[in-house]
């Protein structure tokens, strides 16, 4: 009986890829964080746009295709390296977006607009191939392909802008990525909003990741008015997820107010600036 | 036509470029076992992505570690999300461990595995937020270096 019910639950188990010997409960001894002898590793990886994503839609039916905003081809030189980095992560976190709607056409557009960013920073040969694939997947309606070629753009920039040691650019495209799928992910938040949805902006630590990154970039990438502006707006929503941190619930207002201060980002470098906004109102 | 270049001077240069290969083919192999601890964290990864439709992602971790030492990796991730984390090393005889922690130190996995150079844990966070993911690499016999490789990918589903 014991002997069936062990061949049962071996193929019950969803990882049986694996010998049963070698499963086991993992470790249950408390890590005092405090007194850890070892290194803690510097690198920090972002999350893409995707994986937030994917919560939101096992947890509702969230309106995707309200959400994706391809600004105008042309609305802004594409001369400043520093706007050029965060508008190329712009762009692949609205890829995100578009594959979560499904939306081919969105899709190839996004993708061609990415190898031209590509090429205006000087990384045509880097993104061309990622950028085919894009619309090649997206053509064939595999979703999953097309997430995993937008992540491998990102990491692909990333390391190429780190072996030209570009790393603040890199860092930058990265930033502007995670403004954009924060800015999503607030927007459908407050369309219909729950406590479950607003703790997945509980991300205080990577916030201050970015802040520390920019502290951290030469002189004249963080002193770029853009640069300054998108610091003092991270301090802002790192000062509104304070509270989370504390245990107090992430509000619809809190919400709001985060994706405020993503959006008059976005206007600085990749949604039309905004006609009239003061300028206090601009850096928010 | 060439200067003589004396003995000293010619002993000085062979001994230059004798280093600079050295540090060449070094810091090829350290590249090439790197990315091989990578390839393999990938490999545990492929049942999972085909059978259990995790989304690996492209972006990761590696290095390298004396034997028996651990690191730290800090990591954002989501309630509501289900995670695997993958941990190899090149060398054969390394014995790995990866194990998952709350922003308290509380040990957060679910499930996990470790089979000589490779291992696993299973995740489902029960807040979002910041979690330590503890790497270990020990040496199964002593070997030719004692600084080991490993590499760490995710998925998520």
């Amino acid at each position: 009986m014991t002997r069936v019910f062990s061949i049962l639950l071996l193929f019950l188990s969803p990882f049986r890829a694996f010998s049963q010997d070698a499963a086991a409960k993992p470790e249950t001894e408390k890590l005092n964080l405090d007194e850890f002898p070892g290194e803690i590793v510097e690198k920090v990886v972002i999350p893409v746009p995707a994986e937030v994503f994917a919560v939101l839609d096992k947890m509702d039916e969230p309106n995707w295709a309200g959400q994706i905003r391809i600004p105008e081809d042309g609305a802004r030189p594409k001369t400043d390296r520093v706007l050029l980095a965060f508008e190329f992560g712009s762009f692949v976190a609205e890829g995100f977006v578009a594959v979560q709607a499904g939306h081919v056409d969105e899709i190839k557009t996004i993708g061609g607009r990415a190898l031209k960013l590509g090429n205006a920073l000087g990384l045509g040969d880097a993104v061309e191939p990622h950028s085919k694939s894009i619309v090649e997947a997206a053509e064939a309606g595999d979703w999953k392909r097309v997430r995993s070629e937008l992540d491998l753009t990102q990491a692909t920039v990333r390391k190429t802008m780190e072996r030209l040691r570009d790393d603040d650019l890199g860092s930058l495209s990265s930033l502007g990525g995670w403004v954009r799928g924060t800015h999503a992910l607030t927007s459908l938040i407050s369309e219909n909003y729950s406590r479950d949805k607003a703790e997945l902006l509980n991300q205080p630590d990577l916030v201050q990741h970015f802040i520390d990154a920019i502290d951290g970039m030469s002189e004249p990438v963080k002193t770029h008015a853009d640069v300054v502006a998108v610091r003092a707006g991270l301090s802002k929503i790192h000062e509104h997820l304070a509270a989370a941190a504390t245990g107090t619930e992430i509000s619809a207002e809190t919400v709001s107010a985060i994706g405020q201060i993503c959006e008059n980002l976005l206007r600085r470098y990749y949604f039309p600036p905004a006609a009239a906004a003061p300028p206090e109102a601009a850096d928010n | 036509m060439k200067a003589a270049v004396p003995n000293s001077n010619r002993l000085r240069l062979a001994r230059i470029t004798v280093c600079m290969s050295l540090l060449l083919v070094s810091g090829w192999f350290v590249r090439a076992t790197l990315n091989e601890a990578l390839s393999i964290a990938f490999e545990i990864a492929a049942p999972y992505v085909e059978k259990e439709k995790f989304e690996v992602r492209e972006d990761n971790w590696s290095g390298e570690i004396p034997a028996g030492e651990s690191k730290l990796v800090r990591h954002q991730l989501f309630r509501g999300n289900e995670y695997w984390f993958w941990l190899a090393s090149s060398f054969d005889t390394a014995i790995v461990r990866v194990e998952i922690f709350d922003k308290e130190g509380n040990p957060a996995g679910v499930e996990s595995f470790a089979e000589k150079n490779k291992a696993g844990v299973r995740l489902l966070p029960q807040k979002t937020g910041i979690y330590f993911i503890r790497v270990t690499v020990k040496a199964e016999k002593k070997e030719s270096s004692d600084i080991l490789d490993w590499g760490l990918v995710y998925g998520y589903r």
